[in-house]
């Protein structure tokens, strides 16, 4: 808050027709929605998913940039040891049935998802407070409790995820269709419109908004559809089984990132040299090297190479030019690799996708995946330099060879509005609350 | 007892938030840690690459104070053969602009970060045609605000309170604070009004009527309903009420649902502007769904203030129009805002108008007063 002079001033002018300002939104209407990947979907076991968040919310959110935000808890206090936690709920809240929300009616899911993860975790509840302690310590509880894995929800017969969120279920077609209505009584305002019905897999491209994944066939899309890109938000790298330093660091040495970024993302991706994209860390430039093959030649001049598989998931079009892209530049430095869907490769290429703002937490996240907890440990998300360390150190282990990033592509109709807010809010997930319609 | 013991045990957790720095104080503090990792007093040339948003003339003012504070700290700056070299990068990340450093000595490279808040960029300087007033930001959006007293007394309307504040030596002061009791919860783009009333002042939002007073001390009393209020506090003839649970206005002066009127003329849920009869004003596609009276003694017609049209989420305009034979005329060129406006209503003082608009650089809301300036 802060308080302002008493003053006229003047404000600069512009000619009519230079500007364009926020249209106030329009309430009613449904939405229709087409995305091509399960993933994006609503899970009712997991309530993970781009969708979750608009059905069923956790105690705090990631905003854009990166900052941690209260959400179903107002507010939070930890001892010195971030062993034990206290959450005070956001008074006023129901559920999608009408049930209140309560420490009570959140804590066993609660309790449930995180002992997925950690099996020290207790939770107890009275009134609005909700009281989460761990035996370890546990700074990056935060960032746990805005995963949509620990989003508060319970379940009926009828329903598989009754949620606080601004969207309840209406109809679930598993695999095929999900209908959601209006939450009228939502603690955050009623959403815009009344309906929004997401079906999957049909690969056309004529809903309201539709995704556009790399390597699919959903190219030609209606005229006056607008293309909306994501930042960078999904790492194609690859993984190794089993370190062979030196003939990984060849490899690193022989791709070359330009042509996949040209031509198998038509310019939409961006090089990949480090685990987190520029815009998020700030640093990915550091980590910036050109294709070197007589450096790689020489590392790999003394060994005897057999030939290596590089497995790629078998429904995944884009990863496998991806991997052959890799073959043919291994190739020439005389590294033999056999690209293939059969599981078992020593190398391995993944998509990494990122999950929120939060530098830390994305790095943590991956750094714990590779099974690289000492490195997470040495993170301070207070100084950058730790996370480029963090970083630095993984990639000069050569454990994991990142190759490009990609955005998410979504393609909108021109009835579709508030779009680009709505996302700039939470790049993440679908905000469908905050979007609205002509009718 | 249990709760103090409760609160002495944990210590409170908050999202830091930083101060802004000059380019000075930013440069200060990088040649300070850059120094600090050199063990005597070489010789150090500088490198200067911009991946930020930073405009060219704020990196040259930052890299000439950088510079100059190296100096201070006793590295001797060379631009040929330096026994250092310090590469810095005004990068950037999601948190906002980022110094990299990187201090070459031989084959050792140290890497220095320094996350840096820089200042919100000046105003440029005008062309006056319409004057604000700004009067109060916050973080919490604000719906409207009523000045009372001969504008010594200051309420501002949120969507779960009213805030009241007293002018003291140029600033405003807090008095006190009263919450709303909602019937519902607040709707999504949330709207609310609030007038002078004896006594006191009435709130209306969509769903929920109060009414408040000031003194001995500010109190409000709310009840579920939606009470009908003009929406020019100097024209009582036009009516207007909130639909419950929506951003939008009924009223028997018109048929059909609007988010703001005006003179005859109302902003429609389809986005048209037109009157009782249905007809459509001949208008700007850049008018906006808000408008306000505003009155002037240099413009013979009625006159709006109006707000841009689109979905642009990051600024916004505003725009004196006169209105006569159907047609709305441009009597002012558009003015830039820093976001978008979500509030616009005329004031209860005759000649302005109040407008509140989401900077979308600093997320905070910022109320002000418009007024129409004659003097060219």
């Amino acid at each position: 808050m802060r308080l302002r002079a008493w003053a006229w001033i003047a404000l600069s002018s512009i000619w009519l027709g230079a500007l364009t300002g926020a249209t106030r939104p329009r309430y009613g209407g449904a939405l229709t929605v087409e995305l091509s990947n399960a993933s994006l979907m609503l899970d009712p076991k997991s309530a993970a998913g781009h969708l979750s968040p608009s059905i069923a919310e956790t105690l705090v959110r990631v905003n854009a940039r990166g900052v941690i935000e209260p959400q179903l808890a107002l507010a939070w206090q930890h001892e010195p040891d971030n062993k034990r936690w206290r959450f005070s709920l956001r008074p006023k809240v129901t559920f999608h049935d009408g049930e209140p929300l309560t420490a009570v009616s959140a804590a066993p899911g609660l309790l449930a998802a995180l002992k997925k993860r950690y099996g020290d975790v207790t939770v107890t509840a009275g009134g609005h407070t909700i009281v989460v302690q761990f035996e370890h310590p546990m700074p990056e509880l935060l960032a746990e409790l805005a995963r949509p894995e620990t989003a508060i929800f319970h379940k009926s017969d009828a329903n598989p995820v009754i949620g606080t969120g601004p969207f309840r279920v209406v109809a679930w077609d598993p695999a095929r269709r999900l209908t959601l209505a209006a939450f009228e009584d939502y603690w955050g305002g009623r959403p815009f419109l009344d309906s929004v019905v997401i079906s999957l897999g049909t690969g056309a491209a004529r809903a309201d908004v539709f995704d556009i994944p790399f390597g699919s066939t959903r190219r030609v899309v209606p005229e006056g559809t607008h293309i909306w890109e994501s930042p960078p938000s999904e790492l194609i790298a690859i993984l190794a089984a089993n370190p062979q330093s030196t003939l990984l660091q060849a490899l690193s040495l022989v791709i070359d990132r330009a042509p996949i970024v040209s031509v198998l993302t038509q310019r939409r991706g961006e090089a990949a040299f480090g685990i987190l994209p520029q815009w998020l860390s700030g640093y990915a430039f550091l980590f910036q090297t050109a294709p070197d093959l007589a450096r790689a030649k020489q590392l790999i001049s003394q060994l005897r190479l057999p030939s290596i598989n590089l497995t790629y998931a078998a429904n995944d079009s884009f990863a496998r030019a991806v991997a052959d892209r890799v073959a043919l530049n291994a190739r020439d430095a005389g590294i033999t690799i056999q690209p293939t869907t059969n599981p078992g490769g020593s190398l391995t290429l993944v998509r990494w996708p990122l999950e929120s703002a939060e530098a830390t937490a994305e790095l943590t996240r991956l750094l714990r995946f590779l099974g690289a907890a000492d490195l997470a440990a040495s993170i301070d998300p207070a100084k950058p330099e730790t996370l480029y360390e963090a970083e630095r150190a993984l990639l000069d282990e050569h454990r994991v060879i990142p190759l490009v990033y990609l955005p998410e592509i979504y393609g909108l109709a021109p009835r579709v509005h508030n779009w680009e807010a709505a996302q700039k809010r939470d790049p993440f997930r679908l905000n469908l609350e905050n979007l609205w319609v002509d009718q | 007892m249990t709760r103090v013991a409760f609160v002495l045990l944990f210590g409170w957790v908050s999202v830091a938030i930083g101060q802004a720095q000059s380019p000075l104080e930013a440069a200060a503090q990088m040649a300070a840690r850059i120094s600090s990792q050199l063990p005597r007093h070489p010789t150090v040339s500088l490198e200067l690459q911009n991946l930020s948003s930073m405009t060219p003339g704020d990196l040259s003012t930052f890299g000439r104070a950088l510079e100059e504070q190296l100096r201070r700290s006793g590295l001797a700056m060379t631009a040929t053969q330096p026994e250092v070299r310090a590469r810095i990068t005004i990068s950037e990340n999601a948190r906002g602009l980022l110094l990299v450093a990187e201090v070459l000595t031989g084959d050792n490279r140290t890497v220095i970060m320094q996350p840096w808040i820089a200042p919100p960029a000046s105003e440029t300087k005008p062309r006056i045609r319409i004057l604000r007033r700004p009067v109060w930001d916050q973080a919490e959006p604000m719906l409207d605000l009523l000045l009372l007293n001969s504008e010594s007394e200051l309420l501002v309307l949120t969507p779960t309170a009213v805030s009241g504040f007293r002018m003291a030596d140029g600033k405003w002061m807090p008095t006190g604070v009263a919450a709303l009791s909602l019937a519902r919860p607040s709707a999504r783009d949330p709207r609310g009004r609030i007038e002078g009333a004896p006594g006191g002042f009435r709130v209306y939002l969509p769903g929920t009527t109060c009414s408040g007073t000031l003194q001995p001390t500010l109190t409000v009393a709310c009840a579920p309903g939606n009470e009908p209020w003009p929406v020019n506090p100097r024209d009582p003839s036009f009516v207007a009420r909130w639909v419950t649970d929506r951003n939008v206005l009924e009223s028997p002066n018109f048929q059909n649902a609007f988010y703001a009127g005006a003179n005859g003329w109302f902003s429609t849920t389809g986005h048209r502007i037109v009157d009782r009869a249905g007809n459509t004003l001949g208008v700007s596609e850049a008018w906006g769904t808000d408008f306000a009276n505003i009155e002037s003694s240099c413009v013979s017609n009625p006159t709006v203030l109006v707000s841009g049209s689109g979905d642009n989420p990051d600024r916004d305009q505003a725009q004196a129009l006169e209105i006569a034979s159907g047609r709305a005329t441009p009597v002012s060129e558009s003015t830039a805002l820093p976001g978008p406006i979500t509030a616009l209503w005329p004031a209860e003082t005759a000649g302005q108008a109040t407008l509140v608009v989401r900077n979308s650089k600093t997320g905070n809301y910022e109320a002000s007063r418009l007024g129409v300036d004659c003097a060219e």
